[in-house]
């Protein structure tokens, strides 16, 4: 059997034993959104409030949704699946909009020369949940998950940047809309092209092996 | 004569089964990993055949096969089940073919090696037909193989879909993309070369499943 054979073997027995492996790493995700949109905040005022806990609560249950649909055992269509995980990411964006605004979360706009270093704060913490949940998930595709292909790769790539702004929604109630398109929407945007570098290198890291190297590589990247 | 035409039905009886290869494909989407592993065997076969009447090098066909293999593991669930399985296989290895001549050097249109070494002709020829003696497959053997060389390579891939693979001139149109019409001008071009190139026993083998396909 050849090496390429014996990968594609493999990539199938994982996808049949994907659905725990989903829900650990899915709980793992959750739990690292959450640690740093929480646990990084200055102060807990109305943190734990419904009106306030609730927009980031289901943005995080649409992000390990998309998990299921990546790993789906099934194989039902792959359009069908990517256009879905679409569909919950654009909610999970607009969901971080909907945090009612407060005179307590607006309070730290006052002064607007705050609002820059608010953002560069806001950049930073989000960025660090970006990378902790693309470690993860680049984690799960490169060992539990079946290898993704370039579509999913974008999908996968896109939900580490929006669990970056999830956990900003945690992080930063009720903000500014302004501070939320500059500060969380920007982190996710510039954030997005190093998940899907990262992705990538996994990817080639994985496939390397069944490959001479005399094999076209660069054009394998599109697969 | 009688050789050939009795070798006609236990040759197709060879050609790939594509229908009995989807049922495994159906098998390896649910998850089984021996079925898997028995669908992929095939058309590794199947591919490598088409690789190495396209590219000069051995090797090369080799990487195409495995990286082939691959893209269509990972295209897995695009493929349209109510269309058939031999044409979206072999449209992935033209497009894998495509990318690799992306940027290489060009290649002679005629193969530097003979096709005398192609595995899968060779298989195809070696039929284990008692009724074919081994002078007259030898011999058929050698023309084929010789007259293959001299055929252009979207020729040589319209011969090996419609003889090794059973391909119908539709099915060999689509997966080059060409029209039907186009395939088959093309096709009995090829076939006029080959009647040129070949003598007797070889031609009317070839005439046979060519004449087979373009029905």
């Amino acid at each position: 059997m050849s090496k390429s054979i014996q990968f594609i073997v493999r990539d199938v027995e994982r996808s049949r034993r994907s659905f725990l492996k989903s829900v650990t790493l899915g709980a793992l995700l959750v739990l690292s959104i959450v640690a740093v949109g929480l646990g990084l905040r200055r102060d807990y005022v109305d943190a734990f409030s419904t009106r306030n806990l609730l927009p980031p609560g289901v943005m995080i249950a649409l992000l390990w949704a998309l998990l299921f649909l990546f790993a789906d055992k099934k194989n039902r269509s792959e359009k069908l699946r990517v256009r879905a995980s679409l569909i919950l990411m654009t909610t999970a964006l607009i969901l971080s909009l909907t945090q009612p605004h407060t005179e307590t979360s607006l309070m730290k706009f006052t002064p607007q020369a705050s609002f820059w270093p608010e953002a560069a704060h806001c950049i930073g913490v989000g960025f660090l949940a970006s990378a902790l949940a693309s470690l993860i998930i680049g984690f799960g595709a490169f060992f539990f998950w079946p290898s993704p292909n370039r579509r999913w790769r974008i999908v996968l790539a896109g939900l580490a940047s929006l669990s970056g702004v999830a956990a900003l929604t945690l992080h930063c109630m009720g903000p500014l809309y302004s501070h939320t398109f500059v500060a969380h929407w920007g982190q996710a945007i510039l954030f997005f092209p190093l998940s899907f570098l990262l992705q990538s290198i996994l990817f080639r890291i994985a496939i390397q092996p069944i490959l001479s190297d005399r094999t076209n590589i660069k054009n394998l990247s599109r697969l | 004569m009688v050789g050939y035409i009795t070798t006609k039905k236990s040759y197709f009886n060879q050609v790939q089964d594509w229908a009995k290869l989807k049922v495994l494909y159906l098998e390896y989407l649910r998850g089984d990993a021996h079925s898997t592993s028995q669908l992929f065997a095939a058309l590794e076969k199947a591919l490598h055949g088409f690789f190495r009447n396209r590219v000069s090098s051995i090797v090369d066909g080799e990487d195409l096969t495995q990286a082939c293999l691959l893209k269509i593991h990972l295209a897995r669930a695009q493929f349209d089940l109510k269309k058939p399985l031999n044409t979206w296989v072999f449209t992935i290895a033209r497009n894998t073919l495509t990318d690799h001549w992306r940027g290489a050097e060009p290649e002679p249109s005629t193969p530097l090696e003979s096709f005398d070494s192609d595995q899968d002709f060779q298989e195809a020829l070696q039929i284990p037909d008692p009724t074919l003696p081994p002078d007259l497959r030898a011999q058929l053997k050698f023309d084929l193989g010789a007259a293959l060389g001299i055929l252009k390579p979207d020729d040589r891939s319209i011969v090996f879909l419609c003889v090794t693979q059973g391909c119908s001139m539709a099915e060999v149109a689509e997966i080059l993309g060409l029209t039907e019409t186009a395939t088959k001008v093309r096709a009995h071009r090829a076939y006029e070369r080959l009647r040129r190139h070949l003598k007797g026993g070889a031609y009317i083998f070839i005439l046979l499943f060519f004449g087979e396909a373009l029905k």
